[in-house]
């Protein structure tokens, strides 16, 4: 049993591949469509809302600040 | 008789691996892996049936220049109608090591498990050797993987994120591939295809980056 072996050869091509794995037009033009609609698509990590009582957009979570921010202001509101 | 022996790829790999469900996410692992690695997986689920089986076996095995041999499925199959031990795996090893002592060709052979030391008591024969012990994990099918072959990328060694990265995206595609191809499991030649033809392309894509 080998332990351990060093690759050296190039890698197989996408041409070689299909010629390796006997590939159709058909299954190529499958695998390529699956990866274009694998592609991760940029989407915003918020969404825009409108005030209660207000036309105005904001960004979600941002009405009332977000995290230690909002946690301080409300604490410092009760004190009051 | 076998008239003419098979050409060897110095890329190719034979996989000796369980086909059952269980099985399925280090089956993924495996083909992601080698691919990652730029290696060539064959498997027996690309031979067509028929008669010959056996001597089609052994010319895969022979054109091959790696085979790996996952021991970690040798147990009892409860399915009926029989309940019997699993012969197919070590059998498979068997070959592969005959190939290696009495052939002309050098052929690199590894075992895989999952547990350590069970080798001893399924195979005492094999004492002495060292498997590879994956512990039934995609993350150490990787690890073994890069342990067994070594390949030098532009930026260093390949690392086992960068293979799991491979392996996640053929797992998230390969129910995609089910449906088109209609077949039943992953473990049926046509699905091999694909599921070869996806890692590469995913493969390609984390290099790219």
């Amino acid at each position: 049993m080998a332990r351990s072996v060093l690759i050296t050869t190039p890698r197989l091509t996408w041409d070689e591949t299909v010629e390796r794995l006997g590939l159709s037009k058909a299954e190529q033009k499958f695998v390529t469509r699956l990866f274009e609609e694998s592609k991760p698509r940029r989407s915003a990590s918020y969404a825009f809302k409108t005030r209660p009582g207000s036309s105005r957009l904001v960004k979600s979570g941002t009405r009332n600040g977000s995290g230690i921010a909002r946690k301080t202001r409300n604490r410092a509101s009760k004190a009051a | 008789m076998r008239a003419k022996l098979p050409e060897v790829s110095e890329k190719s790999v034979f996989l000796n691996i369980p086909y059952d469900d269980r099985f399925r996410r280090l089956y993924l692992a495996y083909i992601s892996g080698l691919i990652h690695l730029d290696l060539d997986p064959h498997a027996t689920i690309e031979i067509p049936g028929g008669k010959n089986r056996l001597d089609k076996i052994l010319d895969l095995i022979v054109s091959c220049r790696y085979s790996i041999h996952d021991l970690s499925r040798v147990e009892l199959d409860r399915n009926p109608p029989f309940t019997a031990p699993r012969f197919n795996m070590p059998f498979e090893l068997g070959l592969a090591v005959a190939s290696t002592k009495l052939g002309s060709r050098p052929h690199d052979w590894f075992v895989f498990e999952t547990v350590h030391r069970r080798i001893s008591k399924s195979l005492s024969d094999l004492s002495g050797t060292d498997p590879n012990i994956h512990h039934g994990t995609v993350e150490g099918v990787m690890r073994e993987l890069c342990n067994s072959f070594e390949r030098k990328s532009p930026g260093g060694r390949v690392s086992v994120a960068e293979m799991l990265k491979t392996y996640r995206a053929v797992s998230r595609l390969a129910p995609e591939i089910l449906r088109k191809t209609r077949a039943r499991s992953l473990f049926e030649a046509s699905v091999f295809r694909l599921i070869y033809s996806v890692a590469q392309r995913a493969a390609d894509a984390q290099k790219r980056l």
